[in-house]
């Protein structure tokens, strides 16, 4: 098998803090073909970020730690990676966009400035050149009137069209991967699916795979050709996101889909009742031993508790769960 | 924006009256001039006799209302002791006390700004350490025991620079700067270790804002990050306090100028003072105060360049 365009093995970050080392990733392992989507799901807090960033390395370290594992892309590792290196990777073959674009934008420098600087940093191109680029790139992300747009600054700009200027940013030099952290969290409902389709549509033109982390399970459905989900620091499950939708395996996978509020009305006209899953996110100062959903879990057992369960392989379809009860036996 | 400059410009008009009534009231706390004019020797008479040619002698009121008229009319008055105009006076001194004012601002940016930036991107290690510690020295050395070091160190240990004295920038620009140097590092480390301070906190602020992570991701360089994309948006506090500090250096400037024999406004003022030439006194300390609420006036207008969100209407 040809190497995969991002492979992450047992990757563990810690973060030291005042109150004692919170285990944020714990043996985290997936991979990401090229051209492939792949949506990051699971709970607030469950490290999905963190992951995320300490792919480039942009966790503020310290407190932020690489405790072990591996993350090649292209073939090259880049936890050992120098700084030097490491920058010509950010932004030019790696793009990321980020959750927040009220925040993300720097308030005192116009929007043709921030997304001509990559430009002609990796590509070394002259200032008019890189405007001639930019303006293009605007009118890809449907931006209406690129020109007047470059010389205006974030404030000037609604929350989509700050995505949309942040994903210019993040695609600027074609990257091979765009890392997305819930690039739409923040935005009205109407917009999203309009900035979703529009990652959608520039990565597809331009072969670029894509990790989406995300809430929204209705999102990955749409989007994502692969799934991960996480719970407290670990990979649960790993699958087809069709494989992954007909046949749930893990409980807590099998609980996102139940407290999924079906928006779809019932025959007498009401909508399906949420199913929480019961209990709380475990904290991850601890080094949790036994499986960490086990005190959520219905089917728990004293295995559960004692041992913990790692990622294996379920069927040849490459559909992988962390359960020990997983498929009914164990 | 140019409406805003005129209501802050009409605005400040209440203020120049507070301060002209303060000033008045001030001027004539320093004593009655008459008996330092007429010498010790002099006959209740001779006081007399001055106080009326000087106006003295009439209500406190009255005594107001001509300086006011005179004011608003551009004349500030003459001197009592040496009979020249108030006006002239100031534009004699204006020169020197300007130019250690430039040095003064230039070096406190030149060693705050930089030692500022070194000291939030090396946060809670060895070079903040150092700078902080140096700062906090800034702060407490008194400006004239600083000045004592220098000219010691500078012009009597290691004779590089001029003890004492001025000269004009017609004459060269290096002997004008050697003059200056000195006392221009005396009055700026105090207003370099505001500066340095303000310029590390609001780094820090700015360098844990997302927008940083979005500059890094985009992979620039780190001097890039900080140096452009941090220093800009943490430029509003620092044009803050180096305008507080071109205000403050008034008071600096008078121990200075008089501690390097700088004949500027700073002289000008003590002597004055000390004869109790009212005139004088008021004039300098009117031109001071106009000057303070037009650097305020900058600043604020310095914003809306520094910050495009700031907007004046
Ligand atoms: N700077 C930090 N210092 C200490 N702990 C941190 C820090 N950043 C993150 N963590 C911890 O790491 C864990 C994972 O956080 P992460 O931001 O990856 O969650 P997430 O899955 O992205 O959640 P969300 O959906 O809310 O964005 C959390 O428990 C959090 O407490
Ligand atoms: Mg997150």
């Amino acid at each position: 098998m040809t190497e995969p365009l991002l492979r992450i093995d047992q990757l563990r970050v810690r973060f030291d803090t005042p109150e004692g080392v919170v285990h944020a990733v714990n043996d985290v392992s997936f991979q990401v073909g090229a051209g492939e989507t792949l949506a990051i799901v699971g709970e607030s807090g469950c490290g999905k970020s963190v992951t995320a960033l300490s792919i480039l390395r942009l966790l503020p370290s310290p407190p932020a730690r690489l405790a072990g594992g591996s993350i090649r892309f292209q073939g090259q590792e880049l936890t050992s990676l120098g700084e030097t290196a490491l920058r010509q990777l950010r932004g030019d073959r790696i793009g990321m966009v980020f959750q927040e674009p009220m925040t993300s934008l720097n308030p005192v420098l116009t929007i043709g400035r921030r997304l001509t600087e990559g430009l002609r940093r990796h590509h070394g191109l002259s200032r008019r050149a890189a405007r001639e680029r930019v303006l293009a790139l605007l009118e890809r992300v449907q931006i209406p009137d690129p020109s007047r747009r470059l010389d205006q600054y974030p404030h000037e700009l609604s929350g989509g069209m700050r995505q949309r200027v942040m994903i210019a940013i993040a695609v600027a030099c074609a990257p091979s991967l765009l890392i997305a952290d819930e690039p739409t969290t923040a935005l009205d409902v109407t917009i999203q699916a309009q900035v979703l389709d529009l990652i959608g549509e520039l990565c597809e033109a331009m072969g670029t795979a894509v990790i989406l982390v995300t809430h929204d399970l209705g999102v990955v459905g749409d989007v994502a050709d692969r799934v991960v989900v996480m719970y407290a620091g670990r990979v649960v499950e790993d699958a087809a996101v069709d494989d992954l939708f007909s046949r749930p395996l893990h409980p807590y996978t099998q609980g996102l889909f139940a407290a999924r509020p079906n928006l779809t009305p019932t025959v007498a006209g009401q909508r399906a009742r949420l199913t929480e899953i019961p209990g709380m996110v475990p904290s991850l100062r601890a080094g949790v031993t036994g499986c960490a959903f086990a005190p959520r879990c219905r089917a728990a057992t004293a295995q559960c508790r004692a041992q913990t369960p790692l990622l294996r392989p379920f069927d040849s379809s490459g559909h992988a769960v962390a359960c020990h009860h997983a498929g009914g036996d164990a | 924006m140019l409406g805003y400059v005129l209501r802050r410009l009409v605005a400040t008009i209440p203020v120049v009256i507070v301060v002209a009534v303060v000033v008045f009231l001030l001027a004539r706390l320093a004593g009655d001039p008459a008996s330092v004019i007429a010498g010790e020797n002099a006959t209740a008479e001779q006081i007399a006799q001055i106080r009326n040619r000087l106006g003295l002698d009439q209500p406190l009121l009255v005594q107001f209302a001509r300086w006011s008229w005179s004011i608003a009319h551009g004349d500030l008055g003459v001197s009592i002791f040496t009979n020249t105009p108030v006006a002239q006076l100031i534009v004699q001194r204006i020169g020197p006390t300007f130019s250690l004012a430039v040095v003064t601002i230039v070096l406190a940016i030149l060693l705050g700004i930089p030692s500022g930036v070194l000291a939030a991107v090396f946060v809670r290690r060895v070079p903040d350490r150092v700078i902080m510690m140096l700062a906090v020295a800034g702060f407490s050395i008194p400006i004239f025991v600083l000045a004592y070091l220098l000219i010691l160190g500078f012009a009597i240990s290691w004779p590089i620079l001029p003890v004492q004295g001025y000269t004009p920038l017609a004459r060269g620009v290096l002997p004008w700067l050697g003059n200056l140097i000195l006392p221009g590092l005396a009055l700026a480390l105090v207003y370099a270790a505001l500066i340095a301070r303000t310029t590390r906190a609001a780094l820090l602020d700015v360098l844990a804002e997302d927008y940083i992570r979005t500059a890094r991701a985009k992979g620039l360089l780190p001097r890039e990050v900080v140096w452009l994309h941090a220093l800009k948006a943490a430029s509003v506090p620092i044009a803050t306090v180096i305008g507080i500090g071109i205000a403050l250096l008034v008071g600096g400037a008078v121990v200075i100028e008089t501690v390097f024999a700088i004949p500027g406004l700073g002289r000008l003022t003590v002597d004055a003072i000390a004869r109790r030439d009212f005139p004088v006194i008021q004039g300098v300390i009117l031109l001071f105060s106009g000057i303070y609420v037009l650097i305020n006036l900058l600043i604020d207008l310095s914003y809306t360049w520094l910050d495009p969100r700031v907007r004046f209407t």
